[in-house]
């Protein structure tokens, strides 16, 4: 495929995540020996899952023109239900881990629901809906074990629950989260990029009363994206859990800030309508790979969340940056597609 | 007349029987019954606020009736949402564009039908395929590179194209169009109409509203007029004429007219563009205009879409920096560095797009009047609402709103109050100079009348007014002289009753010959 400049010039900014992450990949790795370890980039990828898979989920809300607070909270409650149900169990009962798990993304998902039929049925502005939902799932979180710790959920040494195994075992040498990350990441980017329903959820966040003219049922639209950042953050919430075989109330605080930072790094607009879900995992990965080389050099806690701040500032600037170069340079983009398309066709 | 309707020659394809809609206290549609012929132009008529849209908006199932039934095929149909309508067939072309600005040509095409393969994937490659036949159809022929341009990129009125596409891709019955031609070039008006007569000859029924008298007269086969929700006439091409029309809309006699007032010639220069060019998106906009407006003089700018008009009078407010040229103010050269500058020199404009441009919608009428002259009313920081109270009647009345209340939204207010509004705004800055791009769109035929009043009035008072159009009738109403546009560039000028539609045309159109 031949290309003019000007396709190149927002083929660049638009790879900018991907070239940033490139650069601090070679940055860290030059000053700090240990940093480019098979071990090291096994934890960093396992942190890295945790923001990704909330992220992912964010991604569509975001895009939908929504945003989604409670993922910390959710991911809090779902360990705790699922710590509850294989400690305390059901009606006296233990449950099995998968039923203890699927329970735990049932209940995600409600939470999730819960958001999408107060944005859409009662009309409360999704900011506000979640911010209700992340103190009501804290306080669930906290409710069931009166703010204790459910502990050794990877069973006894003589009986294993098979628990652990979830956040903690290894396929093909990478971490389960990992593998967890990359198919959720892969189907949510063929679902959005690929799909009428990824394609509605662009429209809606585009110009919802188009949308809505052109016959695209909205609120639907808008209650799935909820409860899928839901299930999204109810499998960080297990991993979570699994990893540290015991589940606390307090898990996934201030989560659904990294989240939104690592959507806002990959491109995507908070107005909606604009953005990918490649986006939001090159994001997400930026800032766990920021956050790891720093602490291998050293640099002091305190420093590194001013970094961390300044670099989400910097890629928003940027962003509103490449769209008034994009508009600058649309005569020529318009040529070279023109030109584009008579080879093609 | 009832009589040659009922015996004509095309079968009814959809017939809305007693349509009423109220919302709140107001009925806005009054047991309206409404047929659309198959293979014909259904055209609607009304002043704003008739009741045209509300029809529309309950056929294509954007809002539901209070009474009434819709009856195709000799059923009735439910239609509750947009979805249902579609689906039987029913396409709707808004007059508000429903074109999603972050999704392609194609994919706008498509939205909300997606072709689909595999079960679960769309189906980018035949949505392309048939995009593209589509676009063929509208006069828009595009490669698959331009159909895969974001369409927030492309002119109203390609985006108006784009969505007439849509319809045609999903093969509607019938097609509504809600002034379609109001954001189009004459160019594009004409590969319209084409396709129009093509759709009528494959017996799709078609309803248009618009404001524009002389293309309802061309195109129209049935005609139903309303006013005040209710039908205030009907009747076949061959018994309809100009004057019934207006008759019927406005229950009274007489088109829009105006005073022209005399030609000032004595009166000081106000106004002075001298070699102004303008870059747009990397092209030349407006290339060395030179023109001169009179104290008191009202001088039109009659152009096409794109043809640099509205960027002239952007510039002229302060909107964007020239690369070249300067404006003189008063014998004074002027630097119009930003809008705020402008506005001290003495120069405000009334933006085209007043919804999205000008008005506020959650405030009321004295506080979109006053919002631009706020720092007039402050005392120590507070605002003098007696004061501001006092000086935004006194202008209301000078534009003559017709409110019961300047303390209603503005929204309760018709197009044609609201773009008084508007003015009333730009007047409360004491401007030297009045720029007006397009100050009647979307606005019924009295209004206009009224607004041509107005604005000749302020002439008489020593303002000098500079406007844009589209309409050569506007153009012959307001003006003292009309300058015509192309290219960025003054194609011609012309003394007020001392030129035709034609030779205007003709000026205005870029290159005659270029593009068969």
């Amino acid at each position: 495929m031949r290309m003019g400049w000007a396709d190149t010039v927002v083929l660049l900014l638009k790879l900018r995540a991907v070239l940033v992450l490139i650069v601090l990949l070679i940055l860290f790795s030059a000053l700090t020996p240990s940093f480019l370890t098979a071990n090291n980039l096994s934890i960093l990828a396992k942190h890295v899952a945790i923001s990704a898979l909330l992220a992912v989920g964010m991604t569509f809300v975001v895009l939908a023109g929504g945003i989604d607070l409670s993922v910390g909270s959710i991911a809090g409650l779902s360990g705790m239900v699922a710590g509850g149900l294989l400690t305390v169990g059901l009606f006296g009962h233990s449950t099995g881990v998968v039923a203890a798990v699927l329970i735990a993304l049932l209940v995600s998902g409600f939470v999730g629901l819960l958001n999408g039929v107060m944005v859409t049925q009662f009309g409360v502005a999704p900011f506000i809906a979640t911010l209700g939902t992340l103190y009501i799932a804290r306080g669930a979180a906290l409710l069931l074990s009166h703010g204790a710790t459910f502990p050794n959920l990877a069973g006894t040494a003589t009986k294993s629950t098979g628990f652990a195994s979830i956040g903690q075992s290894f396929f093909l040498g990478v971490p389960t989260p990992v593998w967890m990350m990359a198919v959720v990441g892969a189907i949510a980017a063929v679902v959005s990029l690929r799909t009428p329903f990824g394609r509605h959820v662009y429209a809606v966040g585009g110009n919802e009363r188009a949308a809505r003219l052109s016959g695209i049922r909205v609120e639907q639209i808008k209650v799935i994206t909820y409860v899928f950042s839901g299930v999204c953050a109810g499998l960080v919430g297990i991993v979570i859990a699994s990893q540290l075989e015991s589940a606390h109330p307090a898990t996934g605080e201030s989560f659904e800030l990294n989240a939104i930072a690592a959507v806002v790094l990959g491109g995507t607009s908070l107005m909606g309508g604009r953005g990918s879900v490649g986006g939001s995992l090159i994001g997400a990965f930026v800032i766990g790979v920021l956050a790891d080389g720093l602490v291998m050099m050293g640099v002091s806690e305190f420093w590194q969340i001013v970094i961390k701040g300044v670099v989400i500032v910097l890629a928003v600037t940027v962003d509103q940056l490449q769209l008034r170069l994009q508009s600058r340079l649309m005569p020529a983009l318009l040529r070279s597609r023109a030109s584009l398309g008579k080879v093609t066709i | 007349m009832t009589e040659s309707i009922q015996g004509s020659l095309h079968p009814i394809a959809l017939e809305a029987r007693g349509m009423s809609k109220r919302y709140g206290a107001q009925l806005a549609l009054n047991d309206v019954t409404f047929r659309v012929r198959r293979g014909a132009v259904n055209v609607l008529i009304g002043e704003n606020g008739a009741g045209k849209s509300t029809l529309m908006k309950l056929i294509a199932g954007v809002e539901g009736p209070t009474a009434g039934e819709i009856w195709m095929d000799g059923k009735v149909l439910r239609i509750r949402s947009p979805r249902d309508a579609t689906a039987a067939g029913i396409a709707i072309v808004h007059q508000e564009l429903a074109v999603l600005d972050n999704l392609n040509v194609s994919e706008n095409i498509f939205a909300g039908r997606e072709l689909v393969r595999a079960g679960v994937l769309v189906d980018q490659r035949n949505e392309e395929e048939q995009s593209g036949v589509a676009l063929q159809h509208v006069g828009m022929p595009m490669n698959l590179g331009e159909m895969r341009i974001t369409s927030g990129d492309l002119s109203l009125g390609c985006r108006q194209l784009v969505e007439l596409a849509r319809s045609l891709a999903h093969g509607a019955k019938i097609l509504i169009l809600d002034e379609p031609t109001s954001a189009l070039s004459a160019a594009e008006a004409a590969t319209l109409y084409r396709v129009i007569e093509d759709l009528k000859s494959r017996g799709v029924g078609i309803v248009y509203i618009s404001h524009r008298l002389h293309e309802l007269l061309h195109l129209g086969d049935y005609f139903t007029v309303l006013r005040d929700g209710r039908v205030a006439g009907e009747g076949v091409r061959a018994d309809v004429d100009r004057a019934w029309i207006v008759e019927c809309m406005s229950g009274r006699h007489g088109t829009a007219s105006a005073p022209v007032g005399e030609v000032r010639s004595a009166a000081e220069m106000t106004l002075v563009v001298e070699e102004l060019s303008v870059r747009q998106s990397g092209r030349p906009a407006v290339n060395g205009v030179n023109l001169e407006v009179r104290k008191g003089e009202v001088v039109g700018i009659y152009g096409l879409l794109g043809s640099g008009r509205t960027e002239l009078l952007e510039t002229l407010a302060g909107l964007h920096r020239p690369t070249a040229g300067r404006v003189k103010l008063c014998g004074k050269v002027a630097e119009l560095k930003n809008v705020t500058a402008a506005i001290r020199a003495g120069i405000t404009l009334a933006p085209e797009d007043r919804q999205r441009d000008s008005l506020i919608p959650d405030l009321s009428i004295r506080e979109n009047i006053s919002l631009a002259a706020l720092e007039n009313f402050s005392r120590h920081g507070f605002l003098a609402r007696a004061d501001e109270a006092g000086e935004v009647k006194g202008i209301a009345d000078q534009v003559q709103i017709s409110a019961q209340d300047l303390e209603l939204p503005v929204t309760t207010l018709s197009g044609g109050n609201q773009q008084k509004v508007v003015l009333a705004r730009c007047l409360m800055r004491r401007p030297i100079v009045l720029l007006l791009d397009e100050p009647t769109r979307g606005v019924d035929v009295r209004a206009k009348a009224d607004i041509y009043a107005v604005l000749r009035g302020l002439a008489m008072q020593g303002l000098s007014v500079l406007f844009t159009t589209s309409e050569m009738e506007e153009a012959r109403l307001l003006a003292d002289r009309v300058l015509v546009m192309a290219r960025g560039r003054i194609a011609a000028e012309f003394q007020a009753g001392n030129f035709t539609d034609e030779a205007l045309f003709a000026a205005a159109s870029p290159m005659v010959g270029a593009s068969a």
